[in-house]
């Protein structure tokens, strides 16, 4: 459809010709207030809420695992001291000397070797001058 | 009511929901009228229009007031709008032009178009106009929104605006005229 001359401000308005289906806007503003975000205070996400909870019961789970480690550098030694141990076998007759015997091995036997260190001219004088050796060769 | 007042309504949580209502009813027609001027049908505008009153409510607290409320909502809905078009011809695969010229041609066939054969074809002669120009003369033509405001709205020069509106409605004139 041609037409000549048209001039756009002496022609009557024309309207763009768009329609909007009747009521559109009857709940418009309802289906937008539906869909605002809530003010950011009043949201508390599911994990915030249970944030404390978490944290006490990590907190928990922490010290039960580290109780038993501590108690295990705490504890005292197990190795007695030497008094103890003297006194315990002295005073059970119960044990023998042959028990103690068994329980040496070559190392402590070596240990309580006693080096007396006399030379045998010490002992040769010894002898000599004393008087009553012979009664004790006699006996 | 002055403006400051509003916005301060619309910033208080007490007062938040009354005062967006209010900026609702006043505003929900001439933004539909705009963007539905720049995506051309009515389902689009509806998504876009719910986009953009969203936007508005989200962005609130940014608003500086170094505008009017009124522009700073004409450019969310004009920003909102054109990236649904360049959207929607990128998922189609053609330009936001092609696509434009695509949906005027359907127009007659769209429900919610009443237009007479005049009013169709003044349709098909802005689809032809680049971008600014189609922006400008729907906004100056249709709307009838002043130079000044629409400054603010599109960041734009009053006199470009001027000169944008003239070289559309030289072009518009030719089209109507010859074919």
């Amino acid at each position: 459809m041609a037409m000549n001359n048209f001039k756009i401000d002496s022609e009557p308005k024309i309207q763009s010709g768009f329609k909007t289906p009747d009521r559109f806007f009857d709940d418009f503003s309802s289906k937008i207030m539906e869909q605002l975000p809530v003010n950011e205070p009043k949201v508390i996400s599911f994990y915030a809420k249970r944030k404390n909870w978490i944290l006490a019961v990590a907190a928990i789970i922490v010290l039960a695992l580290t109780v038993p480690i501590i108690n295990k550098f705490n504890t005292p030694s197990a190795e007695l001291d030497v008094t103890t141990l003297e006194n315990y076998l002295t005073n059970r007759a119960s044990i023998s000397d042959d028990d103690l015997v068994e329980l040496l091995d070559e190392e402590d036997i070596q240990k309580m070797k006693v080096d007396y260190k006399i030379e045998d001219k010490a002992i040769e004088d010894l002898l000599s001058t004393n008087s009553n050796l012979e009664e004790y060769i006699i006996y | 009511m002055e403006e400051k007042d509003f916005i301060q309504k619309l910033l208080d949580p007490k007062t938040q929901n009354e005062a967006f209502q209010k900026l609702l009813f006043d505003y929900q027609r001439p933004l539909y009228n705009h963007i539905r001027n720049i995506v051309l049908n009515h389902d689009d505008t509806d998504d876009v229009l719910q986009n953009t009153f969203v936007k508005i409510f989200q962005h609130l607290k940014n608003f500086k007031g170094d505008s009017k409320l009124f522009s700073w909502m004409y450019r969310i809905a004009t920003n909102e709008a054109i990236t649904f078009i360049n959207l929607k011809a990128k998922r189609n695969g053609v330009t936001s032009e092609a696509l434009q010229n695509k949906i005027v041609d359907n127009l007659k066939a769209d429900s919610y178009f009443d237009g007479n054969d005049i009013q169709f074809k003044l349709q098909k002669a802005i689809a032809h106009l680049p971008e600014k120009q189609q922006l400008v003369f729907k906004m100056k033509y249709f709307e009838e929104i002043k130079y000044e405001d629409m400054s603010e709205i599109l960041g734009t020069s009053v006199g470009a605006l001027k000169a944008s509106y003239h070289h559309a409605v030289k072009k518009i004139e030719n089209f109507m005229t010859k074919d």
